[in-house]
């Protein structure tokens, strides 16, 4: 009998408390994405997004790991969710404390208060350690924020919300993190300085910032006016977890822009790399449309555009030799590199003179709370950076790597040609930011790479890349933000020959270019966002020069004529939200090339074939007298059209100019390949893009799915008749051959983020076809047909996975298949002059092999306290896992008096690697 | 000079990576069918009296064992712009000549009618005279170097050279005696038709071009014909070569510079892409049917130079056919043994006591010059020291 009574009374009980739940609705139904969190990361936020208390065991939960997306639902769902076959129960009394328990519920019959009083003080005491650093934050997202000044601006119904979003741990900015509210379609993104600003109805707001690789914050706000909200989020815990090579989560669908891939820092370490040195310019080539040549080359081909078509910014610095070893490494210290940004269609209006693509790389300007560092330790290359405070105000960071390859060389044969070579490279980076006061802040950003090679005691080979430039920002309200950029970079190569005393010589080749940007961003109103300002970039060229050495050489002392050119752009973009489904983003860039004296230009007859022998005079300039001018307009436009949370539609055209001309008649880029500025005879390269794309999420954003399909054509390619002798070659034009390209292609993409096992898979079909010009009046190659260009790989299939085996083990696989380049192969032998020879097909008439590779690489971590001397991690693995002999080339070339062919490989089987990283 | 930038640097630098990682294996890629005839024309139109030489041959599939299909029986007349023509001699091998005085002071152009009805013409040669010029040799590293030094002019820019190679050789071992295998008995050799001296021939392989525009006053100074490695033969007892020079014009030169690049520079990572090598001749009913080879006029120039191998001292040979060249004794009773039966060669009798009581032997391959490719004639045009 009292059994019973007691059944009923606690049967009255849930009643009740079920009955309490429905009637607040608003307050106890939670919503959120609580994704790869823990259980105690989970209570905490459930308990900071409702008035529930969570009491558990941490034994009994430290297993769990939560992936829920909930939207107005009752705690039990979620919990019913969380603990299915877990073993775990749960109990909610009726002061909305939730018991959890192991192997049964927890029983409610006894008077909950007595039980519970208890309970709560065992658990504060388990907890506290732990919740204490994190209880300011838990004070922050529970108190309310009262924002604005209600007195300010009575009448307007919507205020302008502000603020900055830092990491927690590092002070580091947090980009494209996601805001929102709950109830209000109103979203926003963090720009690359952790910025944002939200447009929103005063009143109360629960706004929520999410980022993926760190979990979400959430701030009670009541508005009242503009005003300004700071956030912390925490993302060291998650850092280390399910991250991958992605796009912002969910930026995927929400962002206008298409053709864009961002690369994290964290994801670009797991990608297995060639002699354990992580690359920024590989971990590119695993993004689909990407493509290269053959192993080591420097170049990347971006959806069928050449080489020399692809701009690439370091901190707003264009580096024109992106490599080090000639292709085996990237110029890029992966210690300094913040964010990687490839734009291959969709180009910001702020970005421009190149054909094909943005490669923007982002480094770091230092932590403001600590000094720290760290370094890795490889076979051929070492590297250590270190950052932090200098004052209050000013943060630094600086980061060098060097090789030792030369010891490899010491292991030759004593009559090994290359005993003698050497090869080795450094690159620094110092970078500096100085807040000067809320609104204003100086970066400065300086940038040196040197490679240095000798093959034989006499040849000496070397490049650099130096770059130097200043940013100052100023917020000049709430909602005009200007940026002003001026910098100066050079590349340089010489060359040094003393192999034979009547040809010794120096030859040099030097590209200086000094730039003024300005960038202003302007928050019109919730529905537009501005970019406008001016490029203003001046060429200062040397296109090459040869200096006999010593008193014995003949050579002549050759120099060809300095080129300066001033390319000035004007720009303004749009980024317009017409409705939350509906975006445009779209703008105008207005670019203006004026080539100048000094300089002598050749004359030739209107409509008549450029040779020496038609060449009817030349006209000499003066210093800073105007030889010629380009102009004309480029369209950036994009749109996105969401057609649910998870689906979007875009489309975009954009259209470039391209001053800069690389000359080069060889596949690979070639470390002797010099650049040339446009001129009367030189019209600049211009492209078109148009393309489309259909972009689908699932399982709450984990996983990405895209098609992107494009075309693009382009004239004004420069190809160059057969024979050309390109370096020292003052009449140039004579040996163009005016081409013109298209391009198109579709590109399939399947991304999971997040979980145990991450990664990607990509398909892609493109093709990339040239033509002689119908008018060029010479040589026309392939007879003017259409021929495929060297990088036209039609079918190209990447896969990229990741598996945590533990916190600490992860491991990665690469598999890249895709046809083999085109070639020109020889079709027909003949004797001709004492030997036999080889006639070749037409242009790109054949294919190489086609290519397949596996790598696979491990990172361990070491343990993951908090408070440790120096963090210290392994990387190790093998690249070309398979040892295939993927062919770079194939060549024919006589021997024993018969013609041979031959395959050619850089990679020819698995290398292993092993590097050690350390932080501090 | 970018020949000299690529030349240098490239390959060795694709060397160093494929040291490292690179392999090259042999391959055969799978070709088309060649679907029609490539006639392939060579030589010279020599004006002011020297022999002109032209040679018709068919490129081959990549795949066949031969490369030189000569084209017999074709008509070739070369037009002067005066209206004068010269009808060339064939020798029914595809090699066609003619001893003409050819004015030097003319345009001309070159017809060429196969037997199959096709017919070729070029375009318009304007014969070009080469400067003087002459050859001299270093001995450097134990190599020897042929030069050719030239001075250009405004007329005469661009060259082109060919050698021909002539060298005496001689066997370790000098057989004196014939074993005469019916008779059993030993028979002298005249001193006349000893086999132990050739002479052996060889001519230039390499494209050798240069633009004495690249130079101070247009002096070609020292331009590499050809390296003699050290312990080569050529240079063993008295070597010889004849230099020709050749002035050719622009188009000229890039056809031959293609040629050259095609056969040097093809393959390395950073090789320029395979040049379309054009042709001064097209086919009369198909301007777009492919031709080889470009037919340039004037005059050239020759010069010989002789290197004794006490100019080169130390000069020490080695031949790997001569690697184990042995000399043995056989006593009389075992000539029918080791000469009729085991075909030893003969050299000398062995006479440590009278009488003599066998012979010193040899092989044929160490004793006969001949089997090496080498000639025993000496060539009419050689002088001796």
């Amino acid at each position: 009998m009292i059994k019973k009574l007691l059944r009923l009374s606690s049967l009255l009980f849930i009643v009740v408390v079920q009955l309490s739940v429905a009637q607040t609705p608003n307050q106890d139904r939670i919503s959120g994405i609580f994704a790869g969190l823990s259980f105690n990361q989970f209570a905490r936020m459930i308990e900071s997004k409702s008035d529930y208390k969570l009491f558990f065991k941490p034994a009994d939960v430290d297993t769990l790991t939560i992936n829920i997306n909930a939207y107005e639902s009752p705690i039990e769902d979620i919990l019913d969710e969380v603990f299915t076959s877990t073993g775990l129960f749960y109990a909610i009394d009726n002061e909305k404390r939730i018991f959890i328990s192991k192997g049964s519920a927890l029983d409610m019959r006894l008077p909950a208060n007595f039980f519970a009083v208890q309970k709560e003080e065992k658990d504060l005491n388990l907890l506290a350690n732990s919740q204490q650093e994190t209880e300011d934050r838990t004070f922050a997202k529970n108190r309310l924020w009262e924002i604005g000044n209600r007195s300010a601006s009575p009448r307007e119904t919507d205020a302008i919300l502000e603020g900055k979003i830092i990491s927690a741990e590092s002070e580091e900015p947090i980009i494209g993190a996601l805001i929102y509210t709950t109830g209000q379609n109103a979203k926003s993104i963090s720009d690359e300085f952790g910025n944002y600003s939200i447009t929103l109805p005063k009143g109360r707001h629960t706004l929520i910032f999410q980022n993926f690789g760190a979990y979400q914050e959430q701030r009670q706000v009541n508005l009242l006016g503009d005003g300004q909200l700071n956030v912390e989020m925490d993302d060291n815990i998650i850092s280390l977890t399910e991250v991958t090579v992605t796009s912002e989560k969910s930026a995927n669908i929400e962002r206008p822009e298409m053709g864009l891939a961002s690369i994290t820092v964290q994801s670009l370490k797991k990608l297995p790399a060639v002699l354990g040195e992580v690359d920024v310019l590989r971990a590119i080539l695993t993004l689909p449309g990407v493509k290269t040549v053959g192993e080591a080359s420097a170049g990347f081909n971006v959806r069928g555009g050449a080489a020399d078509q692809n701009l690439i910014l370091f901190n707003g610095a264009t580096i024109y030799n992106p490599t080090h070893l000639f292709g085996l490494f990237s110029a890029f210290n992966p210690d300094m590199v913040e964010s990687v940004d490839l734009y291959k269609a969709g180009v910001p209006v702020q970005f421009g003179g190149r054909l094909s693509s943005v490669l923007d790389i982002k480094s770091k300007y230092g932590s403001t709370e600590e000094i720290k560092g760290g370094g890795g330790i490889g076979l051929m290359t070492s590297r250590l950076y270190l950052e932090g405070p200098i004052s209050d105000k000013t943060t630094f960071a600086v980061g060098g790597r060097s090789t030792y390859s030369n010891w490899l060389f010491g292991f030759l044969d004593e009559d090994s040609e290359f005993r003698d070579s050497r090869a080795s490279f450094h690159d620094l980076n110092l970078n500096m930011k100085h807040q000067i006061n809320e609104n204003n802040e100086v970066t400065i950003s300086t940038y040196w790479s040197k490679d240095s090679f000798r093959f034989d005691k006499d040849t000496v080979f070397n490049y650099q890349n130096r770059n130097i430039s200043a940013t100052w920002t100023h917020y000049f309200s709430d909602r005009l933000e200007g940026k002003f950029h001026l910098g100066h970079d050079q590349y340089t190569f010489d060359i040094q020959s003393q192999q034979d005393p009547l040809n010794a010589f120096t030859f040099g080749f030097g590209m200086d270019q000094s730039s003024w940007k300005n960038h202003f961003t302007y928050d019109l109103n919730d529905k537009h966002q501005l970019n406008f300002g001016m490029n203003a970039i001046y060429y200062n060229l040397n296109p090459g020069k040869q200096v006999p050495q010593g008193s014995e050489s003949i050579l002549l002392n050759e120099r060809v004529t300095r080129e300066n050119a001033l390319e000035t752009s004007f720009f303004l973009g749009d980024d317009y939200e017409f409705n939350p489904k509906l975006m445009f983003s779209y703008g105008l860039r207005y670019v203006i090339y004026n080539y100048l004296g000094p300089n002598t230009v050749n004359e030739y007859p209107a409509n008549s074939i450029k040779t020496e022998d038609t060449k009817t005079g030349e006209t000499t300039y003066a210093s800073g007298d105007l030889i010629n001018t380009y102009q004309g307009p480029e369209v950036r436009f994009s749109a996105r059209y969401a057609l649910d949370n998870f689906t979007s539609i875009k489309a975009g055209y954009n259209s470039m100019r391209q001053h800069l001309h690389m000359l080069t008649n060889t596949s690979a880029i070639a470390p002797t390949d010099t650049w040339k500025l446009s001129d009367p005879h030189l019209a600049p390269q211009m492209g078109q893009q148009w393309a489309i794309g259909f972009f689908k999420n699932y399982q709450s954003n984990i996983i990405e799915t895209s098609i992107e399909v494009y075309y693009r054509k382009m004239k004004n390619l420069v190809d160059f008749r057969s024979g050309a002798s390109l370096i020292l070659n003052d009449n140039i034009e004579q040996d163009v051959l005016n081409t013109q390209g298209k391009a198109y292609g579709v590109e399939l993409m399947a991304k999971k983020t997040e979980g145990k096992l991450n990664g990607w898979v990509s398909y892609t079909y493109s093709r990339s076809l040239l033509m002689t010009n119908p008018d060029e009046l010479g040589e026309k190659v392939n007879r003017g047909k259409l021929y495929p260009s060297n990088f036209d790989q039609p079918h190209d299939i990447m896969l990229a996975g990741n598996f945590e085996f533990t916190k600490r083990i992860n491991t990665s696989v690469n598999a890249n298949y895709s046809t083999g380049r085109p070639i020109t192969l020889p079709i027909a032998k003949f004797y001709y002059n004492g030997s036999e020879r080889v006639f070749y097909s037409d242009r790109n008439d054949y294919r190489i092999p086609d290519y397949f590779r596996v790598d696979l690489s491990f990172n361990i971590e070491g343990n993951h306290k908090v408070k440790k001397l120096a963090h210290a991690s392994w990387s190790l693995g093998v690249y070309n896992l398979l040892g295939r002999a993927n062919p770079y080339s194939v060549y024919f070339s006589p021997e024993n008096g018969t013609i041979q062919g031959y395959k050619l490989s850089i990679f020819a089987r698995p290398i292993p690697f092993i590097t050690y990283n350390f932080k501090f | 000079m970018d020949a000299v930038i690529k030349k240098i640097h490239l390959p060795v630098i694709l060397g160093a990576l494929l040291l490292f990682f690179g392999c090259r294996e042999p391959f055969s890629p799978e070709l088309n069918d060649l679907n029609e005839q490539i006639l392939v024309v060579e030589g010279f139109i020599e004006v002011g009296g020297r022999t002109t030489n032209i040679k018709l041959s068919l490129a081959s599939s990549l795949y066949t064992d031969t490369s030189d299909f000569p084209v017999p029986g074709a008509n070739i007349t070369i037009f002067a712009e005066n209206g004068e023509s010269w009808e060339l001699d064939t020798d029914n091998l595809g090699a066609y000549a003619t001893d003409a005085f050819l004015p030097e002071n003319e345009t001309y152009t070159l017809t060429i009618d196969l037997s199959n009805g096709q017919s070729y013409v070029s375009d318009k040669i304007k014969p070009i005279e080469s400067p003087d010029f002459d050859i001299s040799f270093t001995k450097e590293d134990g190599d020897v170097q042929v030069y050719s030094n030239t001075t250009g002019n405004d007329e005469a820019e661009y060259f082109l050279w060919q050698y021909e190679e002539t060298w005496l050789y001689r066997t370790p071992n000098t057989s004196f005696f014939n074993y005469d295998k019916v008779t059993k008995e030993m028979v002298a050799i005249p001193l006349d038709q000893l086999t132990n001296r050739c002479y052996n021939f060889d001519q230039s392989r390499r494209v050798i071009l240069e633009a004495s525009s690249r130079f101070e006053n247009n002096r070609i100074f020292q331009k590499e014909l050809l390296t003699i490695d050290s312990l080569s033969e050529k240079l063993g007892i008295r070597y010889r070569i004849k230099a020709r020079q050749y002035a050719i014009d622009r188009e000229a030169y890039i056809f031959w510079e293609g040629i050259r690049r095609n056969s040097d520079d093809i393959g390395d990572i950073f090789s320029p892409l395979p040049s379309a090598v054009s042709s001064n001749i097209h086919a009369v009913a198909d301007p777009d049917e492919p031709v080889i080879g470009y037919i340039s006029a004037g005059k050239s120039n020759e010069r010989i130079l002789y290197i004794n191998t006490n100019e080169v001292v130390p000069w020490r040979t080695s031949i790997n056919d001569y690697f184990g060249c042995v000399i043995d004794t056989a006593a009389t009773v075992d000539y029918e043994e080791i000469f009729g039966l085991l075909n030893f060669t003969p050299l000398y009798e062995f006479c440590e006591n009278l009488p003599c009581e066998g012979f010193f032997y040899s092989t044929e391959a160490c004793t006969d010059c001949r089997l090496r490719g080498g000639v025993l004639q000496k060539p009419e045009y050689w002088k001796d020291e």
